[in-house]
This record gives C-alpha cells, structure tokens and sequence, in this order.
C-alpha cells in the first residue's frame, strides 16, 4: 500500500539522521577546552586520579576508537558509566525514563484539551470576545517561563489551596499521576500557545475553503460542518506544526522537572551538568534526539492515515 | 478581482458579532504598543545607575529580607539585603543582551546560510539542509546544556551555546523561502538576464525572505531570553552573584511563601519583557503579512 | 406577504411595475406565438424572489458593492441565465440567493424570500435558520469542483452526507441512494468510485459528484455559478448537458451564471445582464437576443461572434468595466454609453418595465432607443453550416419584433 512504503521512506530517511545524532553527541563533550579530567576533579586533583578518569573516558584511546565504543555502549544500552553516581548511566536513564514519559504524555494531553477547544472557538469566532482574551492568553503564555509558571502554581495549589502535591513523583500510578498533574500543566500552557496559534490560524484559513461552503449547502448540521471538515481539516496541519514543536516540549521537561523536583530525565542532565558528569551528558542528548526522531516518525504516521493525499503522493 | 470571486464565507451577515480591526491598524498599533514596552525596558536597565543608588551585588546584613515598600527599597531586599529593585535592573542587562546578542547573530548568519544552500541548490544544499534536520533532533536546551557543559557556565559560553544551535532555524525558514522565490518570474527572468549570484541572491531573492525571518527573529528572541533565564535559574547559566532575571527567580523560590516578590519581579520583568517582542512579532506579521 | 400558489406578475418591489393584470393570463406579445405557450411560464408560481439585494463590502479604498439594487424572481421549472463580465456581481448575487454573503464584514439590504416555503428574508437568516432550506429547497453548483469537495473525505461518504441531512437513513438505504445519485449524474462504476478519494477524480467527475451533492435534497432551485468555467472545453458541454436534463427531469428551477452569452442563450428562458453590480436588462431570451433594449446588452452582442455575420468585425466596447469601489448613484454604463445624453448624467439608476411588461431593463432611455435592429439575425449567423454559437433553445424565426411605441 502507498501509506506503508510512505512510512519505509521516512524509515530509511532517518537512517543517516541517526548516525548524526551518535556523532554530534559524541562530538559536543569532546570540545572541552584543556583537560576534562583536570576540570572534573577540580581541587582534589592527582595525577593518578586523572589517569583513571581519562582511562574511564576512553579519552586515552584514539578518537575513532573512543567513537566506536561510545556506539557500542550505545546498543547495548549502558550509554557508558557516570563517575560522579558510581553507577552505569543506562540505568539512571532507565529509573529516570518513566517520570519523564508520565509527564511528556500527560502534558502532551493537557496541551490538546487546551489547544483544541481554544483555538477552534477562537478561529471559528474570529474578533469575538473569546478570541480577543485568547490572543492574551497565547501572548502571556508565551512570554510566561516554565519554571515561573511552575512557582506560580506550586504557590497557588501547594500553599492556597492545597488540593495537589507540588513536588517529587508519588507511588503507583494514582499518584505519579497526582504528582504530575501542576507539572503537566506548567508544561502544557506555553506549548499550547503555539498550538492555539497556529489551529486558530489554520480554521481561519479552512472556514475560506470551498468545500466548507459545500457542506454548509447541503444542510447538516453545523457542529457536524465544524467537526468534520474544519476541524479535521485545519487539524492535519496542527499536527505537523505539533511534531516539528515537539522538541519544545521535551526541553521543557528538563526545567519542569527541576522546579518540581521529579526524579527524571530532566533532573538527571542538570545534575550532570554541576558535576560535569559527561557521559550522562551524552547519553542523554543520544536519548532525547531519539526520543524525538520516534515522535516525528509517529506525527508523520497520523498525518499519512489522516491525509489520504500524502499515501497517494 | 477583489476578495469577492473569493470561496465565500459562509456566515450570513445577520450574524452580529464584532469584526476584527483590519490587520494593517491592528499591526500598528501592536507594533507601537511593543516598541513602547521595550524601549522602557532597555532605558530602564541601561540606565539603572540613574534610578537607584545601590549596587545589585552589594551584601548588606543589617537589612535582609526587607519587605515590598521598605524604606530605600521598593521591591525590598533578598536573603543578602540586596536591593531587589536594582538587581532585577542590573539583571535585565543580561537578558537583553541575550535577546539581541544571541537573535541578531544568528538571525544574520541562519539567513544567509539559507539563502546560499537554497539558490546553490544541489549537493551543498542538501548537505547543508540535512545538518539543519539534524539540529532539529535535539531539544535546543538540551543541546544547550551539552555544550555549556563541555565550554563551562560563562555569558560568552551561553552566547555561543545558543549561536551554535539557533541558526538553524533561520536557514530553515529562509531555505524554504528561497527555494519558493525561485520560481517567482522575476527571480527567474533575473537569472535569465545573466545577473550576478549576489545581485539575484540579495536584490531579488532577499526581499522575499525576509518578512518571515524577521518575524521569526521577534518570536526566537522571546525563546532566547527564555532559554537564557531558564539555564539562569538552572544554575547552568549566568553565575552567582551577577544578578539575571532566571537565577534571581530561583533564590527567590525559597522565599515564595513570605517574600514572594524575590520571585515574581524578576519574573513580571521577564514577562513583560516576552510580551513586549511578542508583540512587535505579531505587528511586524500583521504588517507584513496581511490578515491572517 | 406573498402566498406561494398565488401566481405573481412581475417583479417583487418593482414600484414601477404594471400591477394590472392577472399573472394567469397570457401575456399579449410576449414573444409571440412561436414561444412555448406563455403561460407555462408565467402561470408558474414564483419559488424564488430577491427584492432590491445590496451587498456591500468596507474595503481599504472605500465601500466596495459587488451587488446593487438586484431584483428579480425565480418561477418553477425556469431556467434563468445571468452573465455578466468577471467582477460584474455574478456570484456574489447568486449567492446571496442561498444567504451566502462573500465576507464576514458584509452588510446587506433588500430581501430574498422562498414564497410559500420561506417568506421571511433569507439573507437575515444565518447558518441555523438556512439550514432546513440548504439542501432540501434550494442547492449550489459552485465554480470550481476541484477545491468543492473535501479532500479527506471520500466521494461516498460526502454524498451520503448530503443525502443524510434531511432524511436520516439506515446505512443501507443511504448506500443504495449514493450509487442511484452517482449513476444519475454519470458517474461509471459508481460501488467503486464511491470508495475513492477527491484527489482520484477528474475535474469533470469531481464537478458531477458536487451536481449530486445539489441534487441529493430533492432541492426545488438549484443555483450553478459557472459551473463548467473551471473544466475542458469538452467536458463543459457535457456538464451542461448534465444540468439541463437533470432540470427537465426533476422540474426544478435552475439559476445558470456565466460570463458566456452564448452558452446562456442556448439554454435559458430568461437572461439577467449584470453590469457594475447591477442587473442592467431581465427579459425572456429571444427578446433580449433579438431586441436588446440597454446600450450594454447590444454592445455585448455585437462583440459575440456567431451573433455578427462573418465579413463584419466584432465590435468590442470601449473602455474598461467599473471598479466596484464608491461607485457613483448614476448609470454604471455611463462612462461608456454611445447613447448616453445630459440627462443620463442626473439619473438615478432604477429598473424599469420594458416592452410588454415582462422584461425590465436599468436604462432611461430605452424606450427611444433603437438597438435591436441593429444586430444580425441570431441562429442565421452561420452560413457555412457551422452551428452557430447562439442558438437560441426555442427556434425562432429570426425575424425581430418590431420596436414598440414609447411608453406614455
């Protein structure tokens, strides 16, 4: 079928991307200027020190060697070892991964119950008083920090009104999900701003289309006229601005999960970064990228089933 | 022929309801509106010397955690006895640069890169637009991050942390703008006519480019100063004790039950500071770009 | 207001119409005895009436009125032709025949009603007050069949929802009408292309799926705004084809725009002339091919070919069409007008009855005026045997009536 080898091009597209991520992520720890042993150890400094974290570095092998075992440990998943945790940095990533996927997918859920509605009542009623507070709404949440979004509302619902928990990850599912819900939303509001834009934007544009006009005269119902052909329409477009976003998204965790102290992914690279623990550094931008090129293959899937254009192409 | 052989809206016109103001009026005003925010900013923290008389690192222990309204101190003072009025002045420094410093660079280079990969066409240009899908990839604050962690935490690193990762955008954007003008008939009948690369690139190619850079460049620099000020509050950013807007946010967070403005007036700064290039992005789009 | 079964002479708010006889009656005159008998037409119970429609639009140079002061009415089974020049109001008018209005800043005056079904004013009506009408009383052809039909959805599907809309249906009853509308309208293989997606059809199937789309509602007007200007030439003559056999079939009424005179003169009972977002001249077909009674019909034949015999050369009309931005309350053909004199310049515009009192034409001189005589003979045009271009649907004798006496 044309929509199956649609999804084996982008596949084999990806292929060299691939290669691309391994190599810039091998690359970015490599640029430190003088000695990366010096700088980790800092003022407990020996020479014996150093040689045994340059040795654990690979950095006293050849440059396509060290290339080589950096892939390998890749595959095999243990990403090499952290010093600063004494442990492999596969499984932190692995402890981390489940925190940071709860609130990828929960605020990816928030942003669609805002975007969704916001922007189809703001395009369908274009210059209304809804669609005026709206462009508020997206110019704020735009301006609006994650993290002072974040303090904002750990200020209002940790402290006011103490309905939900403001910080750490909770236990089993209720309450990972509970723990994740002001997360989320800290998430979810600037990321839907550009989603509301661009919807509002796009049903603008689909109320204009000839074949709105031709649904209208055939006399069904309005909401039948929205959800059908402008909703579904201007959506296929939201959907690529969505994946091209979505990195937005995923580097809005690495703060998120800092102001409300979860144990994820986001709060692993930070830590990294103050105890220069390069190889969580690099195995975790090699994750993140993948993450990403998964979800774009993923967007590319829902617009092929949704386009029957594209699977014709 | 008009708007009227248009696809007609279907909405009868006994529908009251308030029009919109006609982008070209709105996008004036918007942009004015803009304009007036920033240049307070900018004037306010260029010239913070003029406003307050305290430095914004200098400890004072006698008055820590003075409240809003205190004498000398109208937004208080932190956990230190710093002025916080003078701090977030001082500190706005920072993030307007970041805003500037980092936009203008790359806007320039992400545009020419574009534009050059797009009229060469060919091997460069997909070489070069392949690096771009690559960049794409990453979450830029994660990449960010990367490299501030091998340069080490300093504004210059920051500067180029950020240079290094958001030209893409802008060669992406510019790329695609190019290869569209090329089509265009006096793109085509310039090259007809034998002009030289630059004359056709940057008199006939140009124009057409860079309304959607420009725009581009109001949006990237609120995600700049954003991306600066969350690396500050990080810890991955700007150091102690230079003040900036995120770093500032994030000491004030320990405070945010009794002295809650440490925290939100660095970050009604930064706000008002996003709202203000947002702004100038959406005139600047209604100007250029007509009704939308 | 007006009770439907009640035959209406004339035209709705035409103050100067003669109101003295009964529409019933044959009208003396009009169009001899060649026509079909006259009453058919005239007896018919009017479905459609627009009365005095402005539609103005605020544009950044000034008001823009792509329709101004348009009255007419619609009978059962008529085929009524509108041309006009590109930006002559053609589309904005038939569409606010469906209480479509071209832009949300739009404003509007003047009503058109649906006697018998709907006498309230369509164009007040908005999108939930039509949407009992749309479909089932009255239907669109739209220009282009390309951009009509949704992209994502297939061809079944988007028929089904039009045959849905009034009747809900068991899936299998709705199926079974989707491939008996798809057979109607010409489509081949119809349990198979139903399942195909718009982007798989030509533009001439395209276009006959949006004609069963139209017709799905069983509607009693059907209105076709260019329907063939966006296809091949040869699939245009199929579709109108399509069109007109659909019409006598069903004994719908059928609104046919195009800026093609000689297409409308072959098919059409009546023929509407915009010009500047007027309706200039309204009379029966022959009439107006044969006596045009305004300055810009005439010139409009005479720079038809087929309608000038061979040696002569076409004649074009000088000057250019009105921009329709702060148009002046004076004739919009002023400017252009061979016939014009100092009192043209002082006249505000109005439709006035013409000849026998069926037609009506925007121009005050038309009574003195002699323009009919001077076009050639229309369906004698082609000596060579070639068929003529206009070839008016009724046969006539080709001899034109002799010009009426001033109206006292």
């Amino acid at each position: 079928m044309g929509a199956w080898s649609m999804i084996g091009r982008r596949l084999v597209q990806m292929i060299p991307i691939l290669f691309g991520i391994t190599v810039v992520s091998f690359v970015l720890i490599r640029i430190v200027p003088g000695d990366p042993a010096t700088l980790i150890l800092g003022n407990h400094y020996t020479p014996q020190g150093a040689a045994q974290i340059r040795h654990s570095l690979g950095l006293d092998r050849g440059i396509v060697v060290q290339y080589w075992l950096f892939l390998k440990s890749a595959l095999t998943g243990s990403f090499g070892h952290s010093y600063s945790l004494n442990s492999s940095v596969g499984e932190l990533i692995l402890r981390g991964l489940a925190p940071t996927l709860y609130l990828i997918v929960l605020a990816g859920i928030f942003t669609a119950a805002i975007a969704v509605p916001l922007g189809l009542y703001a395009g369908l009623h274009r210059g209304g008083v809804l669609d005026q507070s709206t462009r508020v709404f997206l110019l704020v949440g735009f301006a609006l920090p994650g993290f002072l979004l974040g303090v904002l509302l750990i200020l209002v619902f940790g402290v006011k009104i103490p309905v939900l928990p403001i910080n750490g990850y909770g236990a089993g599912f209720g309450g990972h999900l509970q723990h994740m819900v002001l997360p989320a939303i800290t998430l979810a509001v600037p990321f839907s701003t550009v989603l509301v834009r661009s919807l509002r934007a796009s049903v603008i544009e689909t109320l204009k289309a000839d074949y709105v006009t031709t649904a209208l005269i055939k006399g069904i119902r309005w909401r039948r006229v929205v959800a059908r052909h402008i909703l579904r329409n201007a959506g296929m477009s939201v959907v690529v601005v969505f994946g091209v976003n979505l990195a937005f998204l995923v580097g809005g965790t690495v703060v998120v999960e800092n102001v409300f102290s979860i144990p994820g992914l986001g709060s692993l690279l930070v830590n990294a970064v103050s105890t220069r623990d390069y190889p969580v550094v690099q195995g975790l931008t090699l994750l993140f990228a993948l993450f990403v090129l998964v979800v774009n293959l993923l967007t590319d899937v829902v617009h092929i089933a949704i386009d029957p254009r594209l699977a014709a192409a | 022929m008009l708007v009227l052989d248009r696809p007609a809206d279907r909405i009868a016109a006994s529908r009251r309801r308030r029009l919109p103001m006609p982008a070209r009026l709105r996008g004036r005003y918007t942009l004015i509106i803009g304009c007036a925010i920033l240049l307070v900013l900018i004037v306010a923290c260029v010239g913070a010397p003029l406003l307050t008389s305290y430095s914004p690192t200098a400890i004072n222990p006698v008055e820590p955690l003075a409240p809003l309204f205190a004498k000398g101190h109208p937004l208080g003072t932190d956990e230190f006895g710093r002025d916080v009025l003078s701090r977030v002045l001082y500190g706005g420094r920072y993030d307007l640069a970041i805003a500037f410093g980092a936009t203008a660079v790359t806007l320039v280079c992400g545009t020419l890169i574009g534009l050059l990969a797009g009229h060469i066409g060919g091997r460069t240009d997909t070489v070069i637009m392949r690096i771009v899908d690559l960049f794409f990839a990453f979450p830029f604050i994660v990449l960010v991050i990367a490299i501030i962690t091998s340069l080490g935490a300093s504004l210059i690193n920051l500067f180029i942390a950020l240079w290094v990762v958001s030209w893409v955008s802008y060669a992406r954007i510019a790329h695609g703008q190019t290869m569209s003008a090329k089509g265009y008939g006096y793109v085509v009948a310039a090259r007809a006519l034998g002009f030289s690369h630059p004359r056709v690139m940057f008199r006939h190619i140009l124009p057409s480019v860079l309304p959607g850079v420009i725009i581009f460049a109001m949006v990237d620099a609120v995600g700049n100063v954003l991306l600066g000020a969350s690396l500050g509050f990080l810890g991955v950013g700007i150091q102690q004790p230079t003040p900036e807007w995120g770093s500032m946010i994030s000491e004030g967070q320990n405070f945010i039950l009794s002295n809650w403005y440490l925290a939100i007036a660095p970050g009604a700064a930064l706000v008002l500071l996003g709202v203000a290039l947002s702004l100038i992005g959406d005139g600047l789009s209604d100007l250029l770009r007509g009704d939308r | 207001m007006i009770a439907g079964a009640q035959p209406e002479p004339g035209f709705g708010g035409g103050e100067h119409s003669p109101r003295g006889s009964a529409g019933a009656q044959p009208e003396p005159g009009f169009g001899g005895g060649e026509h079909p008998p006259p009453n058919t037409l005239q007896a018919r119970p009017v479905v459609l009436r627009a009365d005095n429609v402005t539609v103005r639009i605020p544009a950044p140079g000034g008001m823009v009125t792509p329709v101004d002061g348009v009255t007419l009415d619609l009978r059962q089974g008529e085929v009524l032709g509108i041309v006009g020049e590109t930006g002559s109001g053609k589309t904005v008018t038939c569409r606010s025949l469906l209480g479509l209005m071209p832009s949300p800043r739009a404003t509007h005056t003047g009503s058109v009603s649906y006697p018998g079904v709907m006498d309230g004013n369509v164009l007040d009506l908005g999108i939930r007050g039509m949407r009992p009408y749309w479909g089932s009383h009255v239907s669109m052809v739209p220009q282009n069949p390309m951009t009509s039909l949704n992209p994502v959805h297939r061809i079944g599907t988007q028929i089904g929802e039009a045959v849905a809309a009034h009747s809900p249906m068991s899936r299998a009853a709705r199926r079974a009408r989707v491939i008996e509308l798809m057979t109607r309208v010409g489509i081949p293989v119809p349990e198979r292309r139903m399942r195909d997606y718009p982007h798989q059809f030509s533009g001439g199937m395209l276009q006959r799926t949006l004609i069963a789309i139209a017709l799905a509602g069983d509607p009693r007007i059907l209105v076709a705004d260019e329907p063939t200007t966006a296809l091949d030439v040869i699939i245009q003559d199929q579709i109108l084809s399509l069109l007109l056999d659909l019409q006598r079939d069903t004994g719908m009424s059928l609104v046919l725009v195009s800026h093609d005179l000689s297409v409308i003169a072959q098919v059409c009972d009546r023929v509407g002339v915009m010009y500047g977002g007027q309706l200039v001249e309204l009379s029966a077909t022959d009439e107006l091919l044969h006596r045009p009674r305004h300055p810009y019909t005439a010139a409009l034949l005479k720079s038809l070919p087929g309608a000038v015999p061979r040696e002569e050369p076409l004649t074009t009309i000088g000057g250019a069409p009105p921009q329709l931005v702060n148009l002046p309350a004076t004739c919009r053909f002023l400017p252009r007008c061979p016939y014009a004199d100092d009192g043209c310049a002082q006249w505000p515009t109005e439709l006035l009855v013409a000849g026998d009192g069926t037609g009506r034409v925007r121009c005050r001189r038309h009574a003195v005026l002699d323009l009919g005589t001077t076009a050639a003979p229309v369906g004698a045009a082609a000596p060579d045997g070639r068929t003529a271009l206009i070839e008016p649907m009724h046969a006539s004798t080709g001899a034109p009536e002799p010009p009426k006496p001033p109206k006292p």
